[in-house]
């Protein structure tokens, strides 16, 4: 008989723990102008930005849904409402966050996590922030971290204006239109030149209400020479109807700035994740993904970096882990655009329990950037024949001076290595759970477990293996 | 006349539409007539079943060709082994100025036989015209195919080259494909390896220069258990030349034990050179091993700085690894005339560059 490793699921349950929805306005489901009109007057937007949303709408409905990745039809867009707010306003003060909300964000571990280890914390519920903090230190050295709404009025008004969507347009694709729509929450982060924020700032996102989107926009300036760690995470309870992500990331990393990005992302598995990420890197410029994908039913995420300006560098380091009803489409994107630039990825996937993980990449070499050099690595695990795991990268290379690697391998757990390790006086079962453990821990161990304890209960795969 | 709007060299999995590398696309294409095929070697029987089949085997240009065929009325020439055979079945086809032809050829290998066969495509340097040439095989049980393509098409031909395999059990196939010239080539070969222990070994390699361009679609599809492949392309670009190459190794459920490797090697001579790869790795099963490895750019600057501290120009280093990439294929060709021939047509510098064409289209030469 065949012996397989069965892989346990992630533990779900701190996640799946529902509120009773008790927002204050819910809009109407659906997607009309009459609605983006609503939330746009519901978020006192300035008039540039009222506008910014109805051309998103017409764009929206004028292009279609993506033909080349996983089935979305079950996203009906007619059934999703865009915008919840909570019934709270934001607050400084966890004490000041209603006692359900806040439980939840106790769950998880956020408040913890900014005592112990964060200079920063925002927590978006649903489709507003209910808690934004930044610890007194970083904010006296000018660093600047609030919700997009308030950046989008207050003293960085203009700055916000100049890169507002900018980097990810309306037109780059269907849901980037709905996003530039309904977008709604999210944070303004600006690094002023030649500062070093040394611990990390930290965007949470839940969903709860079932059946709604989630749309934050975040927005980040790192100033030349400056640097900054941000960490994102997001989870949402299960519910039985479709829910939506489709939030947008934009990333401007100046003149020899630094930035890392990292992700633990844990939709609930009825999540459509169709998130949209890039940066732009000046000359000198260093933006570092470090992105983990755990959940959602589907995923369409590819972060993607622009290097811009000579000797600009990105890195990329993701894990993603598809088990039963998912299909996670994922990886990353890289425009060498200027001499002299590096992008180095390395990646890990996992397939198990009927999941789909397709790796997705595209490298560009323009032929602005003679001197270029890319790495790519992509390597894929089938934990079992009822999986699927698919490797799709691709390279445009416009120069002959560019030195381009790409290596990727699939396969499975290596009888040879069970053998070893069972020679060392290992059971099977330990073995094979070691070797599973082993190679998510290469970019596991890059996650910035000791920031936030959610990214801890999340990256706690049960490896503990059964055979049978 | 009829003229057919084609998409040929689909990837099995779609990607970014923006990259273009999903298909490519000609227009208008007519087909008036069938090539002059020559065959030398031993007299060979047609096998009539694999004729009226020959649809039924995909290839890796796609379907759109099998339509131009029906469309033109092309005829399928057959030949099949024989028990003991060891004679290469040579296969020339030459095109003329203003040809618009297409061949279809099959080649079916019984169970426990060998086939050896080279096929030959040619036109006049300055020749302007459009080719295209099916070739669908059917290695049977315990039977091995050993096919040799060598491409030396005019500057001005578009040339369609479409193959589609099917291995039985113990089939072995194993193809070499020389690109030497040709102005718009679409190469696609798909091979289903639908016996377990069936094997494909495919080496491809080509010197693109000028305003040519090179467009291949590599699909092995691995269904049988113990089934392997591996894939080679190597090559280089030069002058404005373009090269497109889709790989694709394609683990269906159940093929456990299957191994399957591909590597590209593509040295870039040229700043206005563009070069495309998408190599796919596509998996449902567990029992599997899969590799991919690429490596695309200009010549290590130790290797030029050694090379030109010999007294070689830069120039004269380049074509010297160009001709290498072209080499170390010709070195396994396993026919010596033929392996000869070319290396002789290397060494004596007939594979054109950039300046040779202008000279050619100017008369000088």
């Amino acid at each position: 008989m065949e012996e397989k490793t069965y892989v346990e699921d992630i533990n779900r349950s701190i996640y799946d723990i529902k509120d009773e929805s008790k927002d204050s306005y819910r809009i109407r489901e659906g997607l009309t102008e009459e609605i983006v009109e609503k939330i746009s007057e519901e978020k006192h937007d300035p008039e540039w930005m009222r506008a910014f949303r109805l051309k998103s709408l017409k764009i929206y409905k004028e292009l279609q849904v993506p033909d080349w990745g996983p089935d979305i039809s079950g996203l009906n867009m007619e059934n999703i409402v865009t915008y919840v707010r909570p019934n709270t306003k934001m607050s400084a003060k966890w004490s000041d966050v209603p006692e359900d909300i806040k439980n939840t964000f106790e769950r998880l571990g956020i408040p913890q996590a900014e005592r112990e280890s964060l200079a920063g914390v925002g927590a978006q519920y649903d489709s507003e922030l209910v808690y934004h903090n930044v610890r007194k230190e970083v904010a006296d050295q000018g660093v600047v971290y609030t919700d997009m709404e308030s950046a989008l009025t207050g003293e960085y008004a203009d700055m916000v204006k100049e890169h507002f969507m900018k980097l990810v347009p309306p037109t780059d694709h269907k849901f980037a239109a709905l996003h530039g729509a309904v977008w709604s929450g999210g944070s303004f982060v600006y690094v002023p030149r030649g500062v070093e924020v040394t611990i990390p700032l930290q965007s949470y996102f839940r969903l709860n209400a079932p059946g709604a989107g989630q749309f934050e926009h975040t927005l980040i300036i790192v100033d030349e020479g400056a640097s900054l760690h941000f960490i994102e995470g997001c989870s949402a309870p299960k519910y039985n109807v479709a829910n939506l992500h489709a939030g947008c990331v934009e990333l401007f990393v100046k003149k020899n700035a630094r930035l890392r990005y990292s992700t633990i992302e844990n939709w609930s598995k009825n999540m459509y994740n169709l998130n949209t990420k890039r940066a732009a890197v000046a000359e000198g410029g260093v933006v570092e993904w470090v992105s983990g994908s755990f959940g959602s039913h589907v995923s369409y995420l590819y972060p993607m970096s622009v290097l811009n300006g000579r000797g600009a560098r990105c890195e990329f380091t993701g894990v993603t882990f598809a088990g039963a009803g998912q299909n996670l489409d994922t990886g990353m994107k890289v425009v060498h655009n200027a001499p002299d630039t590096l992008s180095v990825v390395n990646t890990r996937s996992i397939s198990k329990s009927g999941g789909v993980s397709t790796f997705r990449s595209s490298v560009v070499v323009t032929p602005k950037a003679r001197g270029s050099k890319s790495a790519v690595s992509c390597q894929s695990l089938m934990v079992d024949s009822e999986s699927r795991s698919d490797t799709i990268p691709a390279m445009d290379i416009r120069t002959d001076d560019a030195d381009i690697g790409h290596e990727a391998t699939i396969g499975r757990i290596s009888d040879d290595a069970v053998f070893y390790l069972m020679s060392r006086g290992l059971s099977e079962e330990d073995a094979r759970a070691m070797i599973v453990s082993g190679f998510a821990e290469n970019v596991s161990k890059e996650l910035p477990l000791e920031y936030a304890v959610e990214m801890n209960n999340l990256i706690r795969l049960e490896m503990k293996g059964s055979i049978g | 006349m009829n003229e057919m709007d084609m998409v040929v060299n689909r990837l099995p999995v779609k990607t970014w539409n923006h990259l273009h590398m999903n298909e490519s696309s000609l227009k208008a294409v007519h087909i008036a007539g069938e090539g002059a095929l020559r065959a030398a070697g031993p007299k060979l029987k047609p096998d009539e079943s694999l004729s009226r089949a020959f649809d039924s085997i995909a290839g890796g240009v796609g379907r759109d060709l099998d339509l131009l065929a029906a469309q033109a009325g092309v005829k399928v020439a057959s030949f099949t082994s024989e028990a003991g055979g060891t004679e290469p079945l040579k296969l020339q086809l030459s095109y003329g100025e203003g040809d618009a032809v297409m061949n279809r050829i099959g080649l079916t290998v019984r169970e426990g036989q060998r086939l050896d066969v080279i096929m030959d495509y040619r036109s006049e340097p300055l020749a302007k015209g459009l080719a295209a040439v099916q070739t669908k095989i059917h290695v049977h049980t315990g039977g091995r195919l050993r096919l040799i393509q060598l491409q030396r098409m005019g500057d001005k031909y578009t040339f369609i080259n479409d193959i589609g395999v099917q291995c039985e059990e113990d089939g072995d196939f194993e193809l070499i494909q020389m690109v030497f010239s040709g102005h718009r080539t679409y190469m696609g070969c798909e091979a289903a390896l639908k016996g377990d222990y069936s094997t494909f070994k495919g080496d491809i390699a080509y010197a693109v220069s000028g305003e040519d361009s090179l467009d291949i679609n590599d699909v092995v599809r691995h269904m049988g258990k113990h089934t392997e492949c591996e894939i080679n392309a190597a090559g280089s670009l030069s002058n404005r030349a373009r090269k497109l190459f889709r790989g694709t190794i394609d683990f269906a459920k159940g093929a456990k034990g299957a191994v399957g490797n591909e590597k590209e090697e593509v040295l870039l001579v040229d700043e206005t050179v563009v070069n495309q790869t998408i190599p796919l790795i596509l998996c449902a099963e567990e029992d599997v091993v899969g590799n991919h490895g690429a490596t695309i750019g200009r010549p290590a600057e130790e290797l030029l700085f050694y090379l030109t501290s010999r007294g070689i120009s830069v120039e004269e280093a380049y074509r010297i690894l160009k001709n290498a990439k072209l080499e170390a294929v010709c070195t396994k060709i396993w026919d010596e005339t033929v392996r000869q021939e070319l290396l002789d047509f290397l060494h004596e510098g007939q594979l054109c560059d950039d300046a040779m064409k202008e000279d050619r289209t100017n008369g000088e030469a």
